[in-house]
């Protein structure tokens, strides 16, 4: 499968997270590995491109922060897990309808199938 | 890990913000730990999976300019620091604002004072009173830069103690100074009475600037590792 590059990606990687995390809380690594399992690794995204992201839909009230707890076992710096909140799921709900409706105009255009 | 820190200080000190940039020091660590980790668990030597995991978290430039759009116009402001020019144009203003006031009519509490409706202790003819006033503003202006030298020297990296002493005294003693000066050209009396009070007023001042630079400096202790590595390569 062709890869699906940053430029591409932009401007959906806000809703690509919201979903990821529709799965559970996570930090960003795992965000990154959730999207990665879900896109069978054709999207190349830019890793660092994942918290810009975060921060903003954080700022939003979209997403909630919160540093994970000093007693977990795990070596090296503490991570930030990321929750979905109550406000962050109908946006993501809103996302997708727009997002459907996207792909059946612009595939009929195309002549793709949507 | 040092070599991560670095990486990642490069990308982040640059930003214009303030108490957003140690989370994103933190976890941008944490993201090139865990992808370093993962490289090495596929089979990389130290030195290819530290670069990998530089190239997957993506062109430095790239993100900081990402980053940097994801500061609020609040913090990029409460970190913006002033540049040369923006000194000049600083001095500039304050020269202008003293020859307005070197032009400008005669105050009206100068004006009653000669009158004789102000009881005064020293007479002051109204061209020395005007020359006075210019002074003491200058002499204002002069605190001002002094008082923002004192509270920079917080944000620093390495905190130059002697600095911030020699700041604080300057600006103090140019802001009572200046305090003295306003007033006798207004008054044709420094106030000697009340110089007590008056002197106690002025201390209110340092002391929220000197109780802020305390808070800065407890805020900023755990950005110290980060301001003291050395990313010039």
């Amino acid at each position: 499968m062709e890869g699906i590059n940053g430029d591409l990606l932009r401007g959906h990687l806000q809703t690509l997270v919201l979903s990821a995390l529709r799965k559970g809380d996570a930090h960003g690594f795992e965000i990154l590995k959730r999207l990665e399992a879900a896109g069978s690794g054709a999207l190349q995204l830019k890793e660092g491109s994942l918290y810009p992201a975060l921060y903003k839909l954080e700022a939003a009230g979209l997403v909630k922060g919160a540093w994970e707890k000093s007693d977990t076992p795990r070596r090296g710096p503490r991570r930030r897990i990321y929750r979905l909140t109550p406000s962050g799921g109908r946006r993501l709900d809103e996302a997708r309808g727009e997002f459907q409706q996207f792909v059946t105009v612009i595939g009929g255009i195309l002549g793709a199938t949507a | 890990m040092k070599d991560l820190m670095i990486h990642v200080e490069q990308i982040v000190r640059p930003i214009r913000g303030d108490w957003s940039k140690l989370r994103m020091r933190r976890e941008l660590l944490a993201h090139l730990q865990s992808a370093y980790e993962q490289e090495r668990a596929g089979g990389l030597d130290e030195a290819a999976a530290i670069a990998e995991a530089k190239r997957r978290l993506g062109d430095p430039a790239t993100l900081r300019e990402e980053l940097q759009a994801s500061v609020s116009r609040l913090e990029r402001l409460a970190g913006t620091r002033f540049s040369a020019r923006g000194w000049m144009m600083l001095l500039s203003l304050g020269v202008l604002l003293a020859m307005i006031v070197a032009i400008a009519p005669v105050p009206a509490s100068l004006t009653s004072r000669q009158a004789g409706s102000f009881a005064s202790v020293t007479e002051v003819a109204p061209a020395h009173a005007r020359a006075i006033l210019v002074a003491g503003i200058l002499t204002m202006e002069l605190s001002f830069l002094f008082w923002y030298a004192f509270t920079t020297e917080f944000f620093r990296p390495r905190m130059r103690w002697p600095r911030v002493a020699c700041a604080g005294i300057a600006a103090f003693v140019a802001q009572l100074a200046s305090i003295f000066l306003v007033l006798f050209a207004l008054t044709g009396h420094a106030a000697s009475d009340d110089f007590g009070q008056v002197a106690l007023a002025q201390l209110i001042l340092p002391a929220f600037l000197a109780s802020s630079g305390v808070v800065t400096l407890l805020a900023r202790r755990p950005m110290k590792q980060w301001l003291e590595l050395d990313i010039a390569n």
